[in-house]
């Protein structure tokens, strides 16, 4: 049962049943006539006599207590009786109250017959004297009679019991009569699918109380006012007369979200609609084949928006009894109010509610994971909240107009619509909505949200279910694109996709090596020589002509570059969309060969080389770039091309499993890393050879050089003359080819190569580290943390009888069955004692901080701490023996089964130095580490005092 | 994790037949892929400082090799030496103090 209350409304349609005509108008102005009233949920009924009536004519009516109310001309008469009924009814109530502070409610109730309304007549009755008649007495409705209101999803019932009004009855007053010449509306009953309240059992037998024949006719208000309903063309008031509605509190708030929805209208010039299904969000639709009531007048949906309409027997769920309504006045009623039911909309199921349309912004990508406002034509499907974690309400969200920075702003430009002929849809309710990571648009970079953005953390305030901080996206991974795949070298067909392609990758991988090594060693002689014939000691020992013109250092030089004739097509590299890493050898090659061609026939005299020996030695640091990227290449190689199982090592992109793996655990976007058995490993040649962090800027630093080389040639000419241009813009080209830029991707990754060789991982090249590099946030199972050998069994207590070789091996099959880190002592024991197979074990789980149970054929087994067993009803030792164990810096593990603790382990568990170090360099870096947990006795504070770093809170 | 989280983990990690992937270890201790985190990190963070190092030394050096031709003193090998060298330990010494 909520809370009701009156209200007053004007138009026919909106009213849901006109219970009762009051004999006055009510104000026109929707928005000032809600007047609640507290918690009452009858209403009453109220008569007056005639000559009440026609005194209120005369003019003579107190002063309206709540002012006057603008009303109709041609109703002021009524106007009259009504405010003389206000004032009785009000004074009647207060004497009630009275009353019923003195006597219990049933007293009064026996003492007092009732009045009821009666269909209007057609002549006006005579007028009784003003002396005999009593003064009005209205009982306030007993709460404890009141029948319950149907909740909202059931068919609606009789909402209110009908108001007594009792009226102290003298002899010769009577109460109320039927029309003589209407038949006596035969007793409806109730319809079978809808109970009838089990109240007021004292209802029918005091309206045959008052239907004494022998009792003079005395007419009801509705009877006395009807001269009054009816306008010089005969046109009855009741049609426009104000509705009495009783509304529930989805109404009564909608109706405030209606009042709110106005003001903004009001206040910012626009346009609203308001949604009212959406603020019902727990209102399912009524399903067909659902068991519906038997309500052929009423629609289901229409009968729940309005609980207290008029059943099927056309009872108005106040004070009309269907017994005492005219049969004719009853049908004409029902017709009213099947027409009404008919004429409302029916209420819309939850597919059909139309999703709330905002633009889409940055605030409304960093809403996270909920909110897709630019796709209104994806399907939407409401679903309950903890159905998925991907699942999220919606909320209101920020237009365009809202910028980062403008949090002041927020509150006023949210619901500013971005444009003024386009509705804005408001709604309260909730609506959830699927969302998909690769559907989200990308977030402009420039709208981006800044470190805290008000607005969303207010909007989910507002809202109950607000989740915590959605994941937020790296700006420079939502803006830049997916790069292109890097080009396979010419040397490889294809790239490696299967067992079948290692060899010939291999051998082509190989002979890459051997060819750069081959490369090296000469060019390793030639710079050296040039480097010694280059010394000022030693050119200036020699005499003759070697000396004047250079010829030997030109000479190697013209012999290295024959050997690296490859070297010239790094200059391809100056075309837009390729990448090629021998672009600044190519260069400082050139500039060096333009320097000393210069030098042998422009001048002679001062021909001493020097940039030669500088260009082999950038051949040479090429070179060793190259076998530096050959050596790791085939190493790498070599770990991946087996056919053994293996991991493969990435990042998890996907939004809601990241979310759901990191849940709390890292305040922003979650960025992954995993690991995955597989067996071959995709794309490595591609990613092997990718150019590195320098390549991609090769292009701008050469165009640099050649800039410079111009710039610095023409000062040196306006210095020396034109003698001088050409070797200064060959120095100037030479000094952009410093051995950095070749050893800029080789060597960092050659180091990382050589410690992961150690581990049995490899790093496909640095792209590869520029993919791996992003994440945030490592998983790793439990198993991984402990593996085998981290767990020794120090102690094994014997508990039951039924501790066999066999049961052991069942404990193994299950812990294998999850992963757990016991399964490596588990096997041991077996191995010792026993040497049969494992069983299969099926159905296991792991509950958490409990321990693993699962089934081996008929029996099942229990691995776990003693609350695994206490919640399974299993008899535990005694926990001093669980003190005792910890206390020892050890951890006990029961094994039970056949209901039964059959043994206790203690064990202890060890971790590797390798992996407490890489785990603290992971977190001193700000990798949050994940743990993919089935150990009941590795637990966080567990994880940080073996690996010494600090839990996320 | 939690258990949905869990399940979902088991999910991505359960075998497949090939896929691509930029890293990939053997052994079943946690210490791989967290060397391949440590090292891909310290890869890329070496990689970044080597290549604003070359660009900056780059431009140093076109700077003085300008104004050494507008003043008139030409360029010597011990010049060009001393500056190859101070880049060549730059390019050796960051990935070796940023050891993967």
């Amino acid at each position: 049962m909520g809370l009701f209350k009156r209200k007053y409304r004007n138009a026919p349609e909106d009213a849901g049943l006109l219970d009762f005509n009051l004999p006055f108008a009510f104000p026109e102005d929707e928005d000032e006539e809600v007047t609640p009233i507290g918690k009452r949920q009858v209403q009453s009924t109220y008569a007056l006599t005639a000559e009440e009536v026609s005194h209120a004519q005369a003019g003579d009516r107190p002063a309206h207590p709540t002012g006057e109310i603008p009303m109709q001309a041609e109703q002021q008469n009524l106007h009259a009786a009504g405010e003389l009924l206000y004032q009785r009814m009000m004074q009647d109530r207060r004497q009630t109250q009275g009353k019923t502070a003195e006597a219990p409610p049933e007293e009064a109730a026996e003492t007092l017959p009732p009045i009821l309304v009666a269909p209007p007549e057609p002549e006006m009755p005579e007028p009784p004297a003003p002396a005999a008649q009593p003064p009005i007495k209205v009982e306030p409705p007993v709460k404890a009679e009141t029948p319950a209101i149907p909740a909202q999803p059931e068919p609606p019932k009789e909402p209110e019991a009908p108001a007594k009004v009792k009226v102290p009855q003298p002899p010769k007053a009577p109460a109320k009569v039927e029309a003589p010449q209407q038949p006596k509306a035969p007793e409806k009953p109730e319809p079978p699918q809808r109970p009838e309240p089990q109240k007021q059992p004292e209802a029918p037998a005091k309206a045959e109380t008052a239907k004494q024949p022998e009792a003079p006719a005395r007419k009801s208000l509705l009877d006395l006012c009807k001269p009054f309903l009816t306008d010089e063309n005969g046109r009855t008031a009741g049609a426009n007369a104000p509705d009495y509605i009783l509304e529930s509190v989805d109404e009564i708030i909608l109706s405030a979200e209606r009042k709110a929805a106005e003001n903004v209208a009001k206040r910012y010039g626009m346009t609203l609609k308001i949604d009212p299904a959406a603020s019902r969000p727990t209102a399912p639709a009524a399903k067909p084949d659902a068991p519906q009531p038997a309500k052929p007048a009423a629609k289901p949906t229409a009968e729940r928006r309005q609980p207290s309409r008029p059943t099927e027997a056309g009872r108005t769920g106040t004070s009309l009894a269907p017994s005492r309504m005219g049969s004719a006045a009853a049908a004409a009623k029902r017709q009213i109010l099947q027409n009404r039911a008919q004429t409302r909309p029916a209420a819309r199921t939850p597919d059909e509610i139309p999703m709330r349309r905002a633009t889409p912004s940055a605030n409304a990508v960093r809403e996270a994971v909920r909110e897709n406002p630019a796709r209104d034509d994806r399907p939407v499907t409401p679903k309950r909240e903890t159905e998925a974690p991907q699942t999220v309400p919606s909320r209101p969200t920020p237009t365009n107009d809202a910028r980062p920075g403008d949090a002041g702003q927020q509150s006023t430009r949210q619901f500013r619509p971005a444009d003024k002929a386009d509705p804005i849809d408001i709604s309260s309710g909730k609506k959830y909505i699927d969302v998909h990571a690769a559907d989200l648009p990308p977030a402009p970079e420039e709208v981006m949200p800044r470190k805290s953005a008000p607005p969303a953390r207010s909007q989910a305030k507002n809202n109950d279910a607000a989740l915590p901080q959605a994941p937020r996206r790296a700006p420079e991974r939502e803006a830049k694109p997916q790069p292109a795949p890097p080009a396979l070298p010419r040397e490889f067909e294809a790239d490696y996709t299967s067992y079948a392609d290692a060899k010939p990758i291999r051998h082509t991988l190989f002979t890459q090596k051997r060819r750069a090594v081959f490369r090296l060693l000469p060019t390793l002689l030639l710079t050296a020589a040039m480097i010694v014939c280059s010394l000022p000691a030693v050119s200036n020992a020699c005499t003759g002509w070697l000396h004047a013109k250079g010829v030997v250092p030109f000479a190697l030089l013209l012999l290295l570059t024959l050997l690296h004739l490859d070297v010239w097509k790094g200059f391809a590299a100056l075309l837009p969309g390729r990448q090629n890493a021998d672009l600044p050898v190519a260069v400082g090659l050139l500039g060096a060969l333009i320097h000393e061609t210069s030098l042998l026939f422009l001048q002679p005299e001062n021909a001493l080389s020097f940039l030669a020996p500088a260009a082999a030695f950038c051949l040479l640091c090429r070179d060793v770039g190259r076998l530096m990227q050959a050596s790791v290449v085939l190493e790498n190689f070599k770990q991946i091309a087996t056919p053994q199982e293996k991991t493969a090592f990435f990042a998890i992109d996907d939004r809601p499993v990241t979310y759901a793996m990191t849940h709390d655990s890292i305040p922003g976007d979650a960025l992954v890393a995993s690991g995955r058995r597989t067996t071959q490993i995709l794309d490595f040649l591609r990613r092997s050879f990718a150019p590195g962090p320098l390549e991609t800027k090769n292009r701008a630093v050469a165009l640099l050089a050649l800039i410079a080389g111009v710039v610095i040639s023409l000062l040196a000419g306006l210095r020396g003359g034109i003698a001088a241009v050409l070797p200064a813009f060959g120095a100037a080209l030479c000094l952009t080819a410093p051995p950095t830029a070749l050893l800029t991707g080789a060597l960092p990754v050659k180091l990382a190569a050589d410690r992961l060789g150690r581990y049995g991982a490899m790093l496909a090249g640095s792209a590869a580290a520029a993919e791996v590099e992003q994440v945030n946030a490592a998983a790793f199972t439990v198993q991984e943390l402990f593996p085998a050998g981290s767990v020794r069994l120090l102690n094994m207590k014997i508990l039951g009888t039924a501790v066999s070789d066999e049961t052991l091996a069942q404990a193994a099959a299950v812990a294998q069955g999850i992963g757990s880190p016991l399964t490596d002592l588990f096997l041991r024991i077996v191995d010792t004692r026993a040497d049969a197979a494992l069983p299969k074990a099926d159905s296991v789980k792991y509950e958490d901080r409990l321990g693993i149970s699962g089934w081996v054929g008929e029996r099942r087994l229990f691995i776990g701490n003693r609350t695994l067993l206490e919640a399974h009803g299993i008899a535990a030792p005694s926990v001093e023996l669980d003190h005792k164990i910890l206390h020892n810096g050890c951890f006990p593990v029961y094994l039970a089964c056949d209901g039964k603790a059959q043994a206790l382990l203690i064990v202890k568990y060890e971790a590797r130095p390798d992996v407490t170090y890489e785990l603290c360099r992971l977190c001193n870096a700000g990798v949050t580490v994940l743990v993919n947990n089935c150990d009941p006795n590795v637990t966080d504070e567990m994880i940080c005092d073996y690996s010494g770093f600090t839990p996320t809170a | 994790m939690n258990s949905a989280a869990s399940d979902m983990h088991l999910q991505a990690t359960r075998p497949v037949e090939q896929l691509s992937a930029p890293a990939a270890y053997q052994s079943g201790s946690a210490a791989a892929p967290a060397a391949i985190i440590n090292a891909a990190i310290r890869v890329r963070r070496a990689g970044a400082v080597m290549t604003a190092l070359h660009i900056v030394c780059l431009c140093l050096a076109l700077a003085l090799y300008a104004y050494l031709c507008f003043s008139g003193i030409p360029l010597t090998l011990p010049m060009l030496g001393g500056y190859w060298l101070v880049a060549l330990l730059i390019a050796c010494l960051v990935p070796c103090l940023n050891r993967p």
